[in-house]
């Protein structure tokens, strides 16, 4: 009998909301090389006597995230208490969700192993607070010692949302995909930056496989699945589940059973290794938090939301290919951030070729982008320039040369104007007694060429077309070949 | 139900509480008295004594749904005075005994 | 100054210029010198902050502007209400050398209301206990017979009422911690509707029954009081936003005439348990009532008076489990050297923790945990809300019920210290209140008969947001009762200063 071992994958993913302020206090959410234990008050330090209050803007994008994952969004919904000592959690319990989250039962679409679109289940989007952060030792060393961890409540209380698939994905690529695909659409929709080594994208995985027997498909037997946690990039959930697969199955084909258990993604080591956990199974003691009554998603509330989604990513790249008729290829980069995608088609509607636009912003907007490090919706040439700029290189007012560099001095401040004027070109291209002059010029200053010319030993039109470059180069590519050629035809018959 | 030493030792390890070996003995002599009360009231909802079954396991005092805080930030300074009185704090940070990495 | 003056009287001689803030401050100041030795209802007294606020108001009368409501009145607060100018202990080792950084919203408004605070009173640690024995500090003492319990937990602040130390104080009533020591000291407390006075910087015992209320010996001053307390809060998700009225005007228009007061049927089944004194005051004021118009009805509360006990010691503990587990060692507060992070917390918790607060976190813990949630803190959340229906139903049928406050005059130090359930058993008629989130309040119905007569409470409570009602009997009540006496000096062993 040959059996085979099908992966069962379900992803939790954590996505930091984009707020400014904390989900239950007023403390900025933004610790970018904040201090330790600088954006934090008496309620995310958990002191006595304090109270949460809910942040209106977190729960809104929630509904908002929960709304585009076509999940249901529950209409009185309210936070329970999950009590564990911990020292990143400063009150002992963390304010989460727990039977009554805010959406439920959703889907996401992904490309599936076989390329075909494949529907992902999403089991529950609810909302709740962040630890803090666990220091075990800094890089200068300051905090070195065996004996110590240190705690910084900075990221204590920013606002969560926690996803839920349903164990629908069968191998490690579509569980990147998934992830992917969930990031693209919390960027879209301003819900968060999705930036997983910041932390504001955090994954952990549930996996068990299924062996089955591979002639008749029967199941035969189900391991227990284990939780993998820390992986901080896509590379890492990939090869993370890869690793965790092989280990079950070696050890389901030796005979053994995996546990349930939860285990450390540890990425320099390329393993996952079990997590010591003192109990055998956490209770958590769930109750409703009397400090936080309901909280009301009004008709009124869910509608905004609805209207404030974008063009979902799946959607916009099925329209793409079909207006603009781009590859795939250049699709799956426009859409992947959505002002990107708008600046493209900014771009298209100031006179681009679809497919022109598509090349300059997937190259030179990138290159600059990148060079920079600057955000797709911080770009400094505006969309409607670079389309201009496209549009001349269409109509073969410009050469791509010249064009690139009037792009880069616009992207160095300038407008197209005097990007174009600094470049020597301008719009309509050179006007034909200014060429004619060049053209003179350089026959001038190449009198052993036209000396080969008189002489008639240019019969393949070498030496012509050697002068026609040097034509263009003088002029920067800005001069339309055939009037050079034009131009140079009667000028060398004048002097012939 | 009756409430044993094991029980209570549980209980002592979930709540992260020390109870001397001498405590344990009164402990579940107080729990099995109150556990009494307990139960009858358990009973009571369990033999259909009480209409439990429509019943929200959520309950507030009053109805009333209270307005959401604006997303504005106001800084705090108090991180710096709750680090100065802290039983244990350096650079900055709280501090705790080791934990390793991976420890849940 | 040696006669007790109520709040309305320190603001309307404040104002007619006959003493001074300071002056009135300073003379509470003497009595707690010379008493409070004796009855321990002190944990700390803040002279200097007090001098300054008492100072502050005396320029502002100087200067001809309105210094407040509670101008120059001294208050005292339960050490469970966080001030900056003092530490806010709990009465727990586990807060001892703990000073917030912040206010409570009640603070802020007593401040604002020109009140004068003078200290922070004792109490049951993190208000669990109905003696204040359970205090980390040492017990308070009744000032009308120091061998007794002066109730709690509120207790430290009804003694500083009763023996007259201020004319008004707060505490925190989350099962009967403000009724049963006013009962027991024989002044005036009330617990308000849930949602009524802000939570916020009140240490939280259990979230969903908590509520801080005033002490008083006079019901013009418990509206006083009440007035400045019961504002809306949009830093307390649970503070109601409904408009309040002034109280005092309650108390100014006070009748009973075609009120219907409630005696409870299921009482006259629990005579057994019920002291004989307590029986006879309780019938001495429905008469009073009904000789000022009063129509006496009977309702019926027999799942509240049944099932009240277990829900309350279920879901109290349950929260208060949770609400505690933030005293870790970590960030503030009591702390053990320890070398592993299990063993800084299971013995910072389990030396700062004293016996009480101990038992109901592991009860806590016990009916939340995995196996036990359903039958246990699941039902009891619903047993409560079949309570807040038969309150609502028998508020159907009258204005007011009228119960004992607890079952017996203050009992012995010591009596029950050993036997908290029997301790738990004298609160069966005030938890049902808290949780129906009624608004509720003791008065003092007379004295017992005693060698030493103690007082004996009669608590009357009344619909969600119905604390006028209230207000308006105890007014009507007190023109035969008289406000509430203050406990000689003399009744207090070693407590004349020498």
């Amino acid at each position: 009998m040959n059996a085979v071992y099908m992966p069962v994958i379900g992803l939790e993913v954590h996505v930091q909301l984009a707020t400014a302020s904390k989900i239950f206090c007023s403390c900025s959410t933004d610790s970018m090389g904040a201090e330790p234990n600088r954006n934090v008050c008496p309620v995310c330090l958990g002191l006595p006597g304090t109270l949460p209050v809910m942040n209106e803007h977190a729960l809104r994008l929630g509904i908002r995230a929960g709304l585009a994952l076509s999940c249901a969004i529950r209409d009185r919904t309210i936070f329970h208490r999950k009590n564990y000592f911990y020292p990143d959690l400063p009150k002992a319990y963390q304010i989460s969700q727990y039977d009554l989250p805010l959406a439920e039962g959703g889907e996401i679409v992904i490309t599936g192993d076989d390329g075909a679109p494949k529907r992902i289940r999403i089991t529950r989007l609810h909302l709740e607070e962040d630890a803090g952060k666990l220091v075990h030792s800094a890089a200068d060393g300051r905090l070195e010692g065996a004996e110590r961890s240190f705690v910084d409540y900075n990221r204590g209380g920013v606002p969560l949302a926690e996803i839920v698939s349903e164990p629908d994905m069968s191998s490690p690529r579509e569980a990147r995909e998934y992830v992917q695909t969930l990031r693209r659409l919390v960027r879209y929709l301003g819900v968060s930056d999705g930036d997983m080594e910041k932390g504001s994208l955090r994954v952990d995985a549930n996996i068990s496989l299924k062996k089955v027997d591979g002639a008749t498909g029967d199941l035969l037997f189900w391991g227990e699945r284990s939780e993998v946690k820390n992986m901080n990039s896509l590379r890492a959930v990939e090869r993370a589940l890869a690793y965790e697969i092989e280990r079950q199955r070696i050890l389901m084909e030796r005979g053994g059973t995996p546990e349930r258990e939860t285990r450390h993604w540890n990425d320099g080591a390329g393993v996952t290794t079990a997590m010591r956990s003192k109990e055998a199974a956490n209770d958590y003691r769930y109750f409703p938090d009397p400090d936080l009554p309901p909280m009301l998603v009004t008709e009124a509330m869910e509608e905004r939301e609805r209207r404030a989604l974008p063009e979902m990513p799946w959607k916009k790249a099925e329209r793409f290919t079909e207006q603009y008729g781009l590859p795939a290829a250049d699709v799956e980069v426009l859409v992947e951030s959505l002002p990107l995608a708008d600046y493209f088609e900014a771009c298209v509607a100031a006179g681009a070729s679809p497919l022109r636009a598509s090349n300059w912003v997937r190259v030179e907007v990138f290159r600059v982008m990148n060079e920079r490090k600057l955000p797709a919706d911080a770009f400094p040439v505006a969309a409607l320039s670079l389309g201009r700029l496209v549009a001349m290189v269409d109509e073969k007012k410009l050469s791509t040369t010249v064009a690139r560099e009037v792009f880069d001095a616009m992207a160095g401040g300038k407008s197209l104007d005097e990007a174009l004027k600094g470049a020597g070109a301008a719009q309509g291209g050179i006007a034909s007694e200014a060429l004619e002059g060049i053209i003179r010029a350089v026959v001038a200053q190449n009198p052993d060429v036209l000396d080969e010319i008189r002489s008639g030993k240019d019969g393949s039109g070498k030496k012509r077309k050697f002068l026609t470059g040097l034509v263009m180069k003088e002029t920067r590519g800005q001069a339309d070949g055939k009037q050079v050629q034009a131009i140079l035809d009667s000028v060398l018959g004048e002097l012939l | 139900m009756t409430v044993s030493e094991r029980d209570v030792r549980h209980v002592a390890e979930l709540a992260r509480l020390h109870v001397e070996d001498d405590e344990i003995v009164g402990l579940v002599g107080h729990f099995t008295g109150i556990m009494a009360h307990f139960n009858a009231l358990a009973r009571a909802g369990e033999e259909g004594r009480l209409p439990l079954d429509d019943l929200s396991p959520v309950v507030f005092a009053h109805d009333e749904i209270p307005p959401l805080r604006a997303d504005e930030v106001v800084e705090s300074s108090v991180g710096r005075a709750v680090l100065d009185a802290a039983p244990d704090a350096r650079e900055g940070f709280f501090v705790v005994p080791r934990i390793m990495e991976g420890d849940e | 100054m040696d006669r007790m003056l109520s709040a309305d009287e320190i603001v309307r001689g404040l104002l007619a210029k006959e003493f001074s803030a300071a002056e009135v401050f300073r003379s509470s100041l003497e009595r707690v010198r010379r008493m409070d030795p004796a009855l321990s209802a002190m944990l700390s007294v803040t002279e200097e902050a007090g001098m300054a606020a008492a100072r502050a108001v005396d320029e502002c009368v100087a200067r001809g502007e309105d210094p407040g409501p509670l101008a120059g009145v001294p208050v005292v607060l339960k050490d469970n209400m966080c001030y900056r100018a003092a530490p806010t202990t709990c009465g727990s080792r586990m807060l001892e050398r703990w000073t917030p950084p912040y206010d409570a919203a009640v603070v802020t408004a007593l401040e604002g209301a020109g009140a004068v605070i003078l200290g922070k009173t004792n109490m049951d640690e993190f208000a669990m206990g109905g003696s204040t024995e359970y205090s980390a500090f040492g017990p308070a003492s009744n000032p009308w017979d120091p061998d007794r319990v002066p109730g709690g937990s509120s207790g430290g602040s009804a003694v500083a009422v009763a023996a007259g130390y201020v004319p008004v104080a707060l505490g925190s009533d989350t099962g009967g911690s403000i009724r049963q020591p006013a009962s027991y000291c024989g002044v005036y407390g009330m617990k308000p509707t849930y949602g009524l006075v802000s939570r916020r910087g009140l240490v939280a015992f259990a979230s969903s029954l908590d509520q801080i209320g005033p002490f008083a010996r006079t019901a013009a001053d418990l509206a006083r009081m009440l007035s400045v307390i019961a504002a809306p809060d949009p830093g307390d998700g649970t503070s109601s936003r409904r408009a309040r009225p002034e109280y005092g005007a309650a108390v100014a228009s006070a009748s009973l005439k075609g009120r219907k007061i409630a005696v409870v049927r299921e009482l006259a089944g629990m005579k057994a348990s019920l002291s004989p004194d307590v029986e006879g005051t309780l019938a001495r004021v429905l008469d009073l009532c009904r000789r000022e118009g009063a129509e006496i009805v009977e309702v019926s509360l027999p799942r509240s008076l049944e099932f009240g006990l277990p829900c309350y010691y279920i879901l109290a503990p349950a929260e208060a489990s949770s609400n505690l587990a933030r005293f870790d060692g970590v960030r503030y507060g009591f702390s053990r050297k320890e070398r592993t992070l299990k063993a800084l917390y299971e013995r910072t918790r389990g030396e700062g923790f004293g016996p009480e607060v101990k038992r109901r976190i592991l009860t806590g813990t016990y009916v939340l945990s995995s196996g036990y949630y359903d039958a246990y803190y699941l039902t009891a959340q619903k047993v409560r809300q079949l309570m807040k229906e038969e309150f609502r139903k028998a508020f159907a049928s009258c204005d007011l019920i009228a119960l004992p406050t607890a079952p017996t005059p203050a009992f012995r130090k010591g009596e029950l210290v050993d036997d908290p359930i029997q301790m738990y058993l004298a609160d069966i008629f005030t938890l049902p209140v808290n949780l129906a989130g009624l608004p509720a309040l003791s008065l003092n119905g007379g004295f017992t008969a005693d060698a030493r007569p103690l007082p004996v409470g009669v608590q009357l409570i009344a619909p969600q947001w119905g604390e006028e009602g209230l207000l308006s009997a105890a007014a009507v009540l007190e023109r035969h009762l008289g406000p509430a006496s203050v406990a000689p000096m003399a009744a207090v062993k070693g407590g004349d200063g020498r």
